[in-house]
């Protein structure tokens, strides 16, 4: 396909194309120009840089926008009560796509180009791991929020300057096994999603039900992604257990209780579920989840002060109660600056040293930063779920029904290598 | 490994025969464009889920799954109307690879604009009142909607049976993916038999998308993970081949089924080992040529 | 299309140039764009040149050629991890990726170029699919769904005369530069070497080439591993400095991006590839700071290239200017 035309046309055609190329060039130097201008502080004194990121397309967008949500409300409240080290703070969004190579990316670009004192967000475990490797070359905080696998907690894995505000999934599996032993049962079942997440919640479950006097009668990995429960419901109805642990999330959590239901197991057994947040909730379907236990990390009808205070800051900004991810990424931002401000300087073991042992409160009660391995020790709740007939307005579908927390419902540091 | 304790073995052996007829649907429209205009429809996968959503939103509209059905079908079908003239008609001179990337490229389009109308995260989709129950069957209960669907798919792959063998376009088509150039100097319009069969293709991927979604809820992702199943089916079911599409959709399906309660954690594996090997020793199929 | 002559008579006269302007580019890139986009462009240019000895001047389509980015990646990361050696000597990391590539080169590509065209190209997919899972599955090992992380820095030592440890993203960057760049000219001689022209001239009539006595089979499996040995020197790179290994370096849709970028840019060329990597790389990390749906423009353009500009970028720029 050669383009030899008469001399008139492909010297025109020539000419157009050094037109559109310089015209293209131009466009990309603006466009990397504007780039880099958006980059430089605005106003008198330098603004304070920090990144946030969180997976804002892909399947868990829903709880991303939340903690979008609660970042920004975060840096809004630190600004408006006149800024970090009398200085602006600035967000830079970032969307990491729950792909790992995006992710550290993303991270580079945020730290390397923009210049961001600390980075904070994450939703996936994987995510966090490999953004804790960067962040640990960087020296620079990193506070992550979302639940972290036990092997990013491990001494020589983890940063010195990585914080997880949400808890891990060692405390998730303790506090719900300690919690049911105690509420629902003794005799358990347990399937779980075949992948790091699900086999790690399984694995410390069933270590603190043996531990604790409780039987597993019965365990089953199952693909992630599976439609068909079927099978695996049969054998637990088999098995007549008191309980029926699910480690599943999203539309396989769904699928699996749909199933459950259709099989007559709410009514003969109790149904926990390893993990979920009112948004997922909402969005799965609330009579799925009706006479079912929940793991939830925060509910806005806790009775603590400053759940109060947070429920009404947050349904002044966004019309709806905050929930477990939105609560994560506003600790987690609030925490970061309050140690950056007692730390007197961004500056990254400065501002650890803050945080090691800090207490605080901004929405669920007392929580704590352990200081061998960063994560933040607080409270775990189970819920149930609420009847549609008790429903009594949109975001009253659970009940809390207890909690477990403290340092009892996680490894000791020396288990974790420290 | 667990029990086969007969009811689960049973329950099984249905949800085989359930994963596998939709398997079998989808494909049979991928074997169709296949062997007929030499396109791997790389972007079949997208249309199932375009189906899924178009009926997702109708129901949601209506209430009424039937009008859900229809529309999934319908609504792909003509979007196949828009892809297949504008875009793919100047696929067919060059060699098939070509319409492989091309359709790769609408593969990008199809997902960003559902991603765009319905959003990035996945939405269940509720199993019409109506079906929602369970049917004895001696010694389980089991899902009537299931049985509905196989139902629906068995009807419509019949349905697709009869259309090839007794009407005279079904003939041409068949005549068509035996030899396209035959059928060419026969004087027949072969454009129109290419827009149809495409369409045709598409919107029965569509319509499966439908039925399927109250199984499987809804995420833009899902026409990725199905294609390369049907992939797999019309390689081993042998290009262009109805009956090779159905056998290899059950087998596949069963044998997805199977896995779950004899758990290989190599089973996706030995797929890829299939497609491969039936690439590379038989790439006719079971059934092609 | 340009014929095979023409490539080696009148590319021949620019390239000294041509090369230098990109090499003078790429030294310059970490400081006009984001020093992490620079390094992919650089990374994948390498990823898009080794796929482009199979794509533009064999025309064959390989649609799993993420199989050899990923295996050079892994490969070295898990000498990485895995081989207790000093830092002075885990430069060697990268010959072990390449080698891990160029081995499922060897293996994948004498079975897959049994076939030809589409089924190539579907094989291809299916064997890049069963390398996925067993990284995928195989999580002692290879840490399965997180990958690999923490892994070393590389030292560079003349005992007595320096020592320079890589711990900088700036320091990996050249270190990368160099090696992409030397492999660019090694590619370059290849090209357009008599093996280079016995390839192109196999893309081209395959038949006629057999008749003249070659062995034919021989040659592309040769270009299908040197296609894998650079892929996975690129792969190397690319986890060299990431600093980690995870399956996205393994999955389709990385394989498809290389194939978009190719053919973007121009398949058959020699600055095509790179500047479609470019291109790619420049529209899915710029555009996607505005807007999410950077997939739909990627699939337009990947269209309107296929139908009426199936030469790439550069192709066309090559045709517009005589050539």
């Amino acid at each position: 396909m050669t383009a030899q035309g008469e001399k008139g046309g492909k010297v025109s055609r020539r000419t157009f194309l050094k037109a559109a190329g310089a015209g293209v060039a131009v466009a990309a130097a603006a466009g990397a120009g504007y780039y880099y201008m958006s980059t430089q502080p605005v106003g008198e004194k330098p603004p304070i840089k920090v990144g946030i990121m969180f997976p804002l397309t892909g399947v868990y967008s829903g709880n991303a926008r939340k903690q979008l949500d609660g970042a920004r409300l975060a840096v809004k409240e630190i600004n408006d009560e006149g800024g970090l080290l009398g200085r602006p703070v600035q967000a830079f969004e970032r969307d990491d796509e729950l792909n790992p190579g995006v992710a550290v990316r993303r991270a580079r670009e945020l730290v390397e180009s923009v210049g961001v004192e600390a980075l904070i967000g994450c939703l996936g475990a994987h995510i966090v791991h490999v953004t804790n490797d960067y962040m640990k070359t960087t020296g620079k905080p990193y506070v992550a929020s979302c639940i972290p696998v036990v092997e990013t907690h491990k001494s020589g894995v983890r940063g010195p300057n990585t914080f997880f505000e949400l808890p891990s999934t060692i405390q998730i599996s303790f506090a719900l096994a300690d919690w049911s032993i105690e509420n629902l049962g003794k005799k358990c079942y347990v399937i779980y999603a075949d992948y790091a997440w699900g086999q790690e919640m399984f694995k410390y479950l069933k270590r603190r039900l043996d531990e604790r006097g409780a039987e597993v009668v019965g365990t089953d990995p199952f693909p992630l992604g599976s439609t068909d429960f079927a099978p695996f419901l049969t054998r637990v109805l088999n098995s007549n257990p008191e309980v029926f642990a699910i480690g599943a999330l999203g539309t396989d959590l769904v699928n699996c209780l749909k199933q459950a239901a259709g099989f007559g197991m709410k009514e003969k057994m109790k149904i926990l579920a390893l993990n979920n947040t009112m948004t997922d909730t909402l969005a799965m379907g609330v009579d799925v989840f009706s006479g079912v236990y929940s793991f939830l990390d925060f509910y806005w009808q806790l009775e603590y002060p400053s759940t109060k205070n947070m429920l009404e800051k947050w349904w002044k900004a966004y019309n709806e109660p905050p929930d477990t991810y939105g609560i994560g990424a506003y600790n987690a931002v609030r925490e970061w600056a309050a140690a950056v401000e007692r730390a007197g300087t961004t500056e990254g073991s400065a501002v650890t040293v803050e945080l090691e042992n800090h207490h605080y409160d901004w929405s669920k009660g007392d929580e704590w930063w352990r200081a061998c391995d960063g994560q933040s020790i607080q409270e775990c709740f189970v819920g149930i779920g609420k009847k549609p007939s008790d429903v009594k307005e949109k975001y009253d579908i659970f009940e809390i029904q207890g909690s477990e927390g403290g340092e009892e419902i996680m490894v000791s540091c020396s288990e974790l290598g420290y | 490994m667990a029990e086969f304790t007969l009811s689960s073995l049973l329950i099984s052996l249905l949800n085989g025969v359930s994963f596998g007829m939709i398997l079998a649907l989808v494909a049979m429209g991928l074997a169709l464009i296949w062997g007929l205009m030499e396109i791997a429809n790389f972007a079949h996968g997208n249309f199932y889920a375009l189906g899924a959503y178009f009926g997702y939103s109708t129901y949601m509209m209506t209430g009424n799954f039937f009008l859900a059905l229809a529309v999934g079908f319908l609504g792909v079908a003509l979007s196949g109307l828009v892809v297949e003239p504008v875009l793919l008609r100047r696929m067919y001179a060059r060699p098939p690879i070509e319409g492989l990337l091309l359709m790769y490229g609408v593969l990008l389009i199809i997902f960003d604009l559902i991603e765009m109308t319905w959003g990035s995260v996945g939405i269940p989709f509720s199993i019409p009142k109506e079906l929602a129950s369970y049917i004895d069957i001696g010694v389980i209960e089991y899902p009537s909607y299931r049985i509905f669907q196989i139902a629906v798919t068995a009807l419509l792959a019949l349905g697709l049976w009869l259309f090839l063998r007794g009407t005279r376009i079904g003939l041409v088509i068949r005549a068509g993916v035996q030899d396209r150039q035959m059928v060419e100097s026969l004087g027949v319009n072969v454009n129109n038999v290419f827009t149809l069969t495409f369409c045709l293709g598409v919107g029965i991927a569509g319509l499966a998308g439908v039925v399927s979604a109250p199984l499987f809820s809804l995420y833009p992702a899902m026409g990725n993970d199905i294609l390369i199943k049907c992939f797999v089916v019309v390689i081993l079911g042998g290009i262009g081949s109805f009956k090779g599409a159905v056998y290899s959709g059950l087998i596949l399906g069963m044998a997805s089924s199977i896995s779950t309660i004899v758990w290989l954690p190599l089973a996706d594996i030995v797929i890829y080992l299939f497609m491969a090997a039936f690439l590379l020793l038989k790439p006719g199929g079971l059934f092609g040529e | 299309m340009a014929t095979s002559q023409s490539l080696v008579s009148t590319e021949r006269l620019r390239p000294t140039v041509s090369l230098i302007i990109v090499a003078l580019l790429f030294v310059f890139a970490p400081y006009i764009l984001p020093p992490s986009i620079a390094a992919d462009i650089l990374v994948f240019s390498l990823f898009a040149l080794a796929f482009d000895i199979l794509f533009g001047h064999m025309g064959i389509v390989s649609f799993g050629h993420a199989a050899y980015f990923g295996l050079g990646a892994y490969g070295a990361a898990l000498f990485l991890t895995y081989a207790k050696l000093p830092p002075t000597l885990l430069w060697l990391s990268i010959l072990a990726g390449v080698l891990l590539a160029g081995g499922g080169a060897w293996v994948f590509g004498f079975l897959s170029l049994r076939r030809s065209g589409l089924y190539l190209a579907l094989i291809t997919l299916a064997f890049s699919q069963m390398v996925w899972f067993v990284m995928l599955k195989w999580t002692d090992v290879t840490g399965g769904e997180n990958g690999l992380v923490n892994l070393p820095t590389l030292v560079f030592q003349i005992p007595g005369v320096f020592t320079v440890n890589m711990n900088s993203p700036i320091l990996i960057y050249y270190f990368n530069f160099v090696v992409v760049f030397v492999a660019m000219i090694l590619l370059y001689r290849l090209l357009y070497s008599p093996f280079g022209l016995i390839i192109r001239s196999i893309r081209d009539n395959e038949e006629r080439v057999g008749f003249l006595g070659y062995n034919v089979q021989r040659y592309k499996l040769m270009a299908f591993i040197a296609s894998g040995l650079f892929s996975g020197l690129a792969g190397a790179l690319y986890c060299i400095y990431q600093r980690f290994v995870a399956l996205h370096t393994l999955d389709w849709i990385m394989s498809g991006d290389v194939v978009l970028m190719t053919l973007i840019g121009g398949g058959g060329t020699y600055f095509g590839p790179i500047l479609g990597a470019a291109i790619y790389i420049g529209i899915r990390d710029i555009i996607s700071f505005y807007t999410a749906w950077w997939r739909i423009i990627v699939g337009v353009i990947l269209v309107i290239v296929i139908l009426f500009f199936r030469q790439g970028l550069w192709g066309m720029i090559n045709t517009l200017r005589g050539r």
